[in-house]
């Protein structure tokens, strides 16, 4: 046998064994330690793989793998969030449950009505067609390239008697609210007091409260955190989604996840 | 489907916009004189004038019809009169000849005024390229035309009576010439014409009154005075623009020999008879050669042919003006093609490869629309490529690009996008195919490597304000992406916002490659002012043209449009139809 299929050999081997073995992690070392195992394993299973983006724990569970409720927390919290975004979002829930004396819940539009209007006594806006501002989809530079892209300005068929109505313009449609960024620091304008007070809020209406209280700007700024974390499905939504009954843009996309293995060591 | 055969743009006109061109076209003098004349024309001897109009007008509309390829056929109603001076037969002296011609003109491009411009053309057409229908007004020449001729040569004659010696013969028709004695009591008291055809030959039978007045009738010594007729045959000799009797020659057939006949009995009734037809030639002679204008179908329809012939084969008018803004990327010379079966004009441009022999008729893309724009598959994955190097110039290295957005990061390693016909990937839309490599950054534990594909939707819609139509690029669609759910945003960032790019950047090249316009920026926003066609057709016809929408096929993008067309200057049918012709002075 020469070197390349005994190699081949061992890690098939080792993947059999993986398979037929329960793996039970209790801990965070444990889970740290048996990373590449658990990789391999995922790696063995490509329809499981793309099921990580759907839900980590429950694909992995499914691999075979038991976890404790603690490891769970964590895997879950540290996927939702990156650092520097979940530490920011725990400031903000600390702050918020102080000053409102609650745990915050800004993506419930009820109770940001509730809050904005009953408990910091805000005065209603009359936001009417206006839309926040967002950030553009691309950095200066690259905007600055894809710019460059474009056919140079012309003023064509100058012998025209007159020149023609505007007869067309082309433009991007507005990028849909989930892919487009709320721009924090763009100025809000001055509104006009609204005649009634809406009983729901939601986070586009919020964010002309902004500078209406710093309240107000810390349940933007949460919610904004909140909605652009990694969404994690129930079990049911799961089973759903791996049985195909319902459509999911990883499930549909995502040919193959391959995550590192360890070295196959002789 | 071929959208763009060999070249990277094609535009597509359906066959009511090329016609409306053409009416507008049509309706400038200076392009197409209405009418064309005095010309002088010599037919058997005689010089006629020739006047020629063509009309399209509510009761004579011209028309057009795509015949294959390359040729338009145009039907023209055309109007030719021709006026001669000196018809022996006033009524003859001026005809009017209608007919519609059928005339095929070139799809071709050419310059005018500095300006690529492709349109169609008349250059070289023949006599034999018209086509002639409809045929009327050829004169038909029968005995009420000679009876005419005759009453008229009649008329120009200096003397009526004829002397000879002593003797005189009268020759009358009606009351002519009220100067003769005695007055016309003959019968018939006109002269009398009839045609007959005798072996095959046509005749003019005359029968013209005459009185005889001899003073002294040899050996009986006594006068004999009465009236009669002069009855005689002429040949009728018809060519293909005449009609002629030679009155000068006797015709070889004694049966036909001239005759006279006297009313008042006499023993020297014969014998005078006798005298007077032996002096008769001479009177007949008188009447010289009577020669109608008479144009046969065939000659009439040959003078209609050589005559449109020469009005038209020094006219051209363009239907697509496309113009370059910038001088150092001219606009490759448009190359039309006609789709016979559906109507279709196809005006490809910018040859992207081979030569001329390689250019074939598109598909039909218009799909019912007045107007699309395509553009070629090799195009499109230029300007592709072009967004994907700039936005990701890491893509393809070794290293990748990275992808760094406050929710998570990602390095892209590969990126693809092709296209795709409906019905492929069991998509029933046709669709952008993304495929890709990425390794996405997850803290706390190693990174996987995702190799994904799917199909993104490209969509667009019109939408109208007060400035004119807008063309809404909407936000690409990724397939299955349910804006519900949460979002993955490194994810997003790859797929969205670059395929909104692609369909900007494809649009806008697109419109200024097919010689529409694009003017502006639209203040803070990415999207600009278009003319989608060009504005003008030189001299004729102002264009307003909006696109509505984006299909995406395997071959390319196609962009279906709405046209609005009207003429550039006024003319005088538009001043009557808004009561604002110019009035004389009080």
């Amino acid at each position: 046998m020469t070197e390349k299929k005994r190699k081949a050999h061992s890690v098939a081997a080792e993947r059999k064994t993986a398979r037929s073995r329960a793996i039970e992690i209790k801990d965070e070392k444990t889970l740290g330690a048996l990373g590449p195992q658990l990789n391999r394993l995922l790696n063995a299973q490509p329809g499981l793989a793309a099921m990580l983006f759907i839900n980590p724990v429950l694909a992995m569970q499914e691999a075979g793998v038991k976890f404790s409720r603690p490891v769970i927390h964590h895997i879950l919290s540290r996927l939702r969030h990156r650092p520097a975004m979940r530490e920011r979002r725990e400031e903000l829930e600390a702050r918020l449950t102080e000053a409102l004396c609650e745990v915050p819940r800004p993506g419930n539009s009820a109770w940001l009505s509730r809050t904005l209007f009953e408990k910091l006594h805000l005065q209603p806006l009359d936001t009417g067609g206006l839309t926040p501002s967002y950030k553009s989809a691309h950095d200066p530079a690259v905007e600055k390239r894809l710019q460059a892209l474009r056919p140079k300005r012309t003023h064509r068929y100058s012998h025209l008697p007159s020149r023609p109505r505007r007869t067309g313009r082309v433009r991007m449609q507005e990028m849909p609210p989930l892919i487009r960024r709320l721009d924090l620091d763009a100025a809000v304008p001055e509104l006009k007091p609204a005649k009634h007070t809406p009983k729901r809020l939601s986070l586009e209406d919020l964010y002309f409260y902004r500078d209406s209280s710093p309240v107000a700007r810390d349940l933007l700024e949460l919610a904004i955190i909140q909605r652009r974390g990694l969404h994690l499905h129930s079990r049911y939504s799961y089973r759903l989604i791996k049985e195909g009954k319902r459509g999911n843009v990883f499930r549909r996309w995502f040919r193959k996840v391959t995550l590192p293995e360890p070295e196959v060591k002789e | 489907m071929n959208l763009t055969s060999n070249f990277d743009f094609c535009v597509e006109l359906g066959i009511d916009s090329v016609k409306e061109i053409f009416h507008l076209a049509f309706k400038s003098e200076h392009r197409y004189p209405h009418n064309v004349g005095p010309l002088t024309r010599t037919f058997s001897g005689r010089e006629f004038t020739i006047n020629v109009r063509v009309l399209d007008d509510e009761d004579k509309p011209a028309d057009l019809s795509f015949q294959d390829e390359k040729h338009i056929l145009f039907s023209f109603p055309f109007e030719l009169q021709a006026q001669t001076a000196d018809a022996p037969d006033p009524a003859l002296s001026e005809i009017l000849l209608e007919a519609q011609a059928d005339i095929p003109a070139l799809l071709t491009a050419w310059d005018e005024d500095g300006d690529e411009v492709l349109g169609l053309s008349f250059s070289g057409i023949t006599s034999a390229d018209v086509g002639i229908t409809g045929l009327s007004g050829v004169p038909s020449v029968g005995v009420e035309q000679f009876r005419n001729a005759v009453h008229s040569a009649y008329e120009t004659m200096p003397v009526h009576a004829f002397s000879s010696g002593a003797n005189t013969v009268t020759l009358y028709d009606g009351n002519r010439d009220v100067t003769l004695e005695p007055p016309n009591a003959a019968t018939p008291y006109d002269i009398e014409v009839a045609l007959e055809t005798i072996a095959a030959e046509q005749y003019l039978k005359v029968t013209a009154p005459i009185h005889v007045l001899i003073p002294v009738v040899p050996v009986l010594n006594s006068e004999y005075s009465s009236f009669g007729r002069l009855i005689f045959y002429r040949k009728v000799e018809q060519t293909d623009t005449s009609v002629s009797v030679d009155m000068t020659v006797d015709p070889a057939d004694a049966a036909l020999a001239t005759s006279v006949e006297l009313d008042t009995p006499d023993v020297a009734r014969p014998q005078i008879q006798t005298l007077i037809t032996a002096q008769a030639r001479g009177m007949i002679s008188a009447f010289g050669v009577i020669t109608e204008p008479a144009f046969t179908a065939a000659a009439a329809q040959q003078l209609l042919q050589d005559e449109i012939a020469a009005y038209i084969n020094t006219r051209r008018y363009p239907v697509y003006s496309p113009k370059s803004g910038d001088e150092d990327e001219p606009l490759g010379t448009p190359v039309g093609f006609l789709l016979v079966d559906d109507g279709i004009l196809a005006i490809l441009l910018n040859r992207r490869s081979g030569t001329a022999a390689d250019d074939t008729a598109p598909d039909n893309f218009l799909n019912g629309n007045e107007l699309a724009l395509a553009v070629g598959a090799a195009k499109v994955q230029e300007e592709i490529q072009a967004v994907i190097a700039d936005k990701f110039p890491g893509v393809g290295s070794e290293d990748g690009e990275l992808i760094e957005t406050p929710e998570g990061d990602a390095v892209l390693y590969e990126l693809n996008v092709s296209l795709a016909n409906p019905g492929e990937h069991e998509e029933s839309e046709g669709h952008l195919w993304i495929s890709g490599k990425t390794k996405v950054k997850i803290d706390c534990w190693w990174d996987p490597t995702v190799e994904f594909e799917g199909p993104v939707f490209m969509r667009a819609h019109r939408e109208d304000g007060e400035e004119g139509c807008e063309l809404i690029i909407d936000a690409p669609e990724v397939g299955d992406f349910d804006f519900d759910q949460s979002c993955c945003d490194v994810f997003l960032e790859i797929i969205i916002p670059i395929a909104g790019w692609i369909a900007l950047v494809v649009i806008e090249i697109t419109i200024d490659k097919v010689g529409g316009e694009v003017a502006e920026d639209i203040a803070n926003e990415q999207g600009a002012i278009i003319e989608p066609i060009p504005p003008v057709v030189n001299g004729i016809a102002e264009i307003t043209s909006c696109l509505t929408g984006i299909t995406v096929f395997r071959d390319g993008f196609v962009f279906p449009g709405e046209l609005y067309i009207r003429r550039l200057a006024r003319s005088a049918e538009d001043l009557r139809g808004m009561r604002r012709m110019p009035r004389p002075d009080p």
